[in-house]
Parts: structure tokens; C-alpha cells; sequence
């Protein structure tokens, strides 16, 4: 349901966490997300917290441009 | 999900736009209201109240409800397509979260005809689509109770701006209730919103001859006078807008994998092809998508493909994602399924907790059909994100996937046509 960008915008923003942070770090997160919130109910916050967690960069940023922002983020580069 | 054709997101009407505090920090007033009552105070006189009508999401405020957290349902619902009538008693197993007078559960349609919470009689009245539970003595924060529901009636639709009609709908020989953001209350009392997951026992019965499929383990069919009834149990907490029940005539195909239940049926409308042929690759894909995200999450698996003009999205329903036929009208289609079944980890056993987090589905749901088309030979991920970056719509980059009314074009719509 709802609109193109929480699909492709939203897909995009998987890939330039994934960038930001390395191959290691990232399929870190995709596996620790389900087995930590496992059953349960979550947030964009929550997995804000938990990719800063694992990959021990400050990513505020990067989130911010891609999920608030009302404009193309810059191409994504290794943080 | 997925729809079948691009192009067709339309907006939602239910969106509240502009400023409600949409960025996720806000703490949950039901949740305020449920805490306080309860904390330990040495006083002895306990105020009784009603529950809130709606659950606190701001983008759907009349979604769900206050003041009891559900752990399982158990239904027992008849339909006879013939006469498009459903019977139903649905048994609600919650815990209090403040001190109840009443509480509410959604039902769209339908006649409720008696209620009772822990064996006593309770009353009950419509307002719109919820219905309002008055037990004859209050409800204690923290207490279990078990309301049971005894109604029926001609189920009837919700129309969703998005998804065309969602909830129960009649076909020519059956019925399928589907639909997101919500489809449950057409045809059981429900708190109807995805941050008060629960159990489901299922039963469904149907003429002889038709099929009723549902979520999780199949625990068998009986018959009985013309009649069989179909057991389904969903172990795992599920959200309700995940439930589903499909009833027609199908194709079955049941399998064991990793020691859990397979259950497939794809309609007989469909001559056997591309349809089956993708849906029976569900547990490869499942088995790849685990190597990335970690054990799959259910005890079942299964996809049901229905062919029905209403129903041009697929639905990761849990365990059992429906798919419309029209995604395997040009071939075997794998990436449908990928996406359905990355919603298992993604949206289904990690849930959403308010509907504007949408973007943590269907972002994670679309970059496991990137992987997947990677994983089988196809275009990689970074260059699906490339193509993404360049061609993707004005519209997408104004609309934040997390922000304030994001998750339609309500933006667009609301305030500016063409944005
Ligand atoms: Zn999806």
C-alpha cells in the first residue's frame, strides 16, 4: 500500500545504509534486526539505533537525508 | 506487498496530514492512559473507564483500540457462498492494560447477536465500525479476560483508496478476505491494528468441495452433513491485518520442509503453468532469504494465488502470502515471491508498531527482491539502487519515505496536486 517511495525510495535507502557502512556491517544489521525484534513491534528509531550499534557510525545523517528529506540525497559514500 | 501494476498507488483518504508529531518520538497517549491507572498507589478506589476507540496512530486515529492487549483469537466462522452469509463466534483472550468500564473491538458490518466476557453476559452496541463491549462487572489493569462474540450477516467490503476494496469479499464461488491497512473487522471483531499482535486458532467451514485456507499449520478438515470445516493455527503473534482467509476451489499442494508444513493452492481458474510453477519455488526462496536475514520466522509455508479483478496486489499474508494471478500472467515470477516472503522477517514477525514506519516493510521488502534477482543471476543491487538514483520520479524524491504523511502521495494530494 501507499506511495512509490516507501517501495523504491525505501529500497534505496537499504543500499546507501549498506554503502555507508560496508557489506560486513550491514548484513550485520539485516540479520541482528530480526532476531533481536523477533515477534515483537518496531520503529524507524529502533533501527536507526540498532545500525549506529553495529556499524559504530553516526548516521543520523545519512537516515535524515533519506527518509525526511524532500530532496534527492547525495550519492552515497563509505562513512 | 506488491501491486501488480505500476502506476495504481493511489492515495489514501484516511491520512492526516501536517502537524501531528509524525517523526516517531512521540510517546503513545493510550499508552500514558493505560500506565497510570495501573501504577501501585496505596488507594483503594479504583476508577473504572472505557477504553479508548482508537489504538493512537496518528495516521490512522480511529485504528485499533485502548486499554487491553489481545493474545489470542480463536474463530469459528461458516460461510455459504451460495447465500454470502458468514456465522461466526470469535473468542478474544486479553489482557486489561487499565481499569476497563467497557472496551471496544472493530467490526465492520455484520449483526452482533449476544456477547459474553468471562462466561457472563455482557453488553454490547455499534458505533460505526466498532463495537462497544460493556462487561457486567469493570475490568482490572493487568487482569486476563475472555470475551466471547457471537454475530453474522452479510460481510461486506471496505472501500481503501489504496487497494481498491479490501476485507471480505464474495466470488463466484467462495470468498477472499484480504487487505492493508485493514480487512480483519469485516469478518471478525478484532483489535484491528498491527501493534496488538495475537495468536490465531482458525475454523472455518464451508460447503464440501470448497477449499478454506488460512494462516499457518493446516490441523486438518472434517466433514460433516455437507459441510467441512477447515483448521488453521497461527502460532507466532501476527498482526491482523495479516490474517487472511481464501475459500474457492484450488489446486492444492502440501510438502514438508525443514519439518515444518508447506500448503500451497493456486485457483482453478488458472490452467496449471507459470503460477505454480513460481509459487512452488517459495521454499527456495525462503532458504535463500534465510541465509541473509536469519531463520525463517513461522512454522509454516505456503502461497495462495487467487484470479479476481478486485485483486491486483499480492499480500504477505503470514506464513501465506496471497497473490493475484496477474503477477504470473507473462511467466514464472520469482521476485513477487521474494518480496512477500522478505515481509515474513520484515513486517510480519518484526511488525510495525504505527503505520508511518510503512518504509521499514516495504524498503527492506524491495531490497530482498534487489538480492534475490542478484542471487539468481539477474541485475545486482548496487545497480538496481544506480538505476533508482537516476530515473526515479520528482515525486519520490519530494516524499519522504518516513516523514510527515509520507507513506501516500498525501502530500500531492492534500496540498499541492502536482507538488
Ligand atoms: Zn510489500
Amino acid at each position: 500500500m501507499f506511495g512509490e517511495s516507501v517501495y523504491q525510495r525505501g529500497g534505496m535507502t537499504v543500499h546507501a545504509l549498506r554503502v555507508a557502512v560496508g557489506d560486513q556491517a550491514f548484513f550485520e544489521i539485516l540479520k541482528t534486526w530480526p532476531a533481536e525484534k523477533r515477534d515483537a513491534n518496531a520503529t524507524t528509531a529502533e533501527f536507526v539505533d540498532l545500525a549506529e550499534r553495529i556499524s559504530g557510525k553516526q548516521l543520523d545523517r545519512l537516515f535524515d537525508a533519506w527518509l525526511y528529506g524532500t530532496e534527492r540525497p547525495g550519492q552515497p559514500r563509505p562513512l | 506487498m506488491t501491486l501488480t501494476r505500476r502506476g495504481l498507488r493511489l492515495c489514501a483518504g484516511l491520512l492526516v496530514t501536517g502537524a501531528i508529531g509524525l517523526t516517531g518520538c512521540g510517546a503513545d497517549p493510550a499508552k500514558r492512559a493505560a500506565v497510570a491507572p495501573a501504577s501501585g498507589s496505596p488507594t483503594p478506589a479504583r476508577v473504572f473507564k472505557p477504553g479508548a476507540a482508537g489504538i493512537g496512530d496518528p495516521y490512522f486515529p480511529t485504528y485499533g483500540n485502548g486499554g487491553y492487549d489481545v493474545g489470542r483469537y480463536a474463530l469459528k466462522v461458516r460461510y455459504d457462498p451460495a447465500k454470502d452469509r458468514l456465522t461466526g463466534t470469535t473468542t478474544v483472550q486479553a489482557t486489561a492494560t487499565m481499569d476497563l468500564s467497557s472496551f471496544n473491538l472493530d467490526l465492520a458490518g455484520l449483526t452482533v447477536r449476544s456477547v459474553t466476557v468471562d462466561g457472563a453476559p455482557a453488553g454490547h452496541a455499534r458505533k460505526g465500525d466498532e463495537l462497544v463491549i460493556t462487561p457486567a462487572t469493570g475490568l482490572t489493569s493487568g487482569n486476563g479476560f475472555i470475551a466471547e462474540i457471537s454475530y453474522d450477516g452479510e460481510p461486506r467490503a471496505l472501500k481503501n483508496e489504496v487497494l481498491g476494496e479490501g476485507g471480505f469479499l464474495h466470488t463466484d464461488d467462495g470468498a477472499i478476505a484480504l487487505g492493508q491497512p485493514e480487512s480483519a473487522s469485516t469478518w471478525f471483531p478484532v483489535n484491528d491494528h498491527p501493534s496488538d499482535k495475537a495468536t490465531y486458532d482458525v475454523e472455518i467451514t464451508v460447503p464440501d468441495g470448497l477449499t478454506a485456507v488460512s494462516n499457518g499449520v493446516p490441523r486438518g478438515k472434517t466433514s460433516t452433513g455437507g459441510w467441512t470445516t477447515w483448521k488453521w493455527a497461527e502460532g507466532a503473534p501476527m498482526a491482523s491485518y495479516l490474517s487472511t482467509v481464501v475459500i474457492g476451489k484450488f489446486r492444492l499442494k502440501t510438502a514438508d520442509h525443514h519439518g515444518r508444513p508447506v500448503f500451497s493452492a493456486v485457483t482453478t481458474d488458472l490452467p496449471e503453468g507459470a503460477a505454480d510453477r513460481s509459487i512452488a519455488r517459495t521454499v527456495e526462496v525462503a532458504d535463500y532469504l534465510e541465509s541473509v536475514f536469519g531463520p525463517y520466522p513461522f512454522d509454516a509455508y505456503g502461497g495462495v494465488v487467487v484470479s479476481d479483478t478486485r485483486i491486483r496486489y499480492a499480500l504477505e499474508t503470514q506464513s501465506r502470502p496471497v497473490y493475484s494471478a496477474g503477477f504470473f500472467r507473462r511467466g514464472e515470477n520469482t521476485q513477487v515471491v521474494a518480496h512477500e516472503l522478505a515481509h515474513q522477517w520484515f513486517g510480519n514477525s518484526v511488525a510495525l508498531e504505527r503505520w508511518q514506519d510503512i518504509w521499514l516493510n516495504e524498503g527492506l521488502a524491495t531490497y530482498a527482491e534487489w538480492l534475490w534477482a542478484e542471487h539468481t543471476g539477474g541485475s545486482t543491487a548496487q545497480r538496481a539502487f544506480d538505476l533508482g538514483y537516476a530515473r526515479s520520479s520528482g515525486q519520490v524524491w519530494r516524499t519522504p519515505p518516513a516523514g510527515p504523511g509520507s507513506p501516500t502521495c498525501s502530500a500531492s494530494r492534500s496540498t499541492s496536486a502536482a507538488g
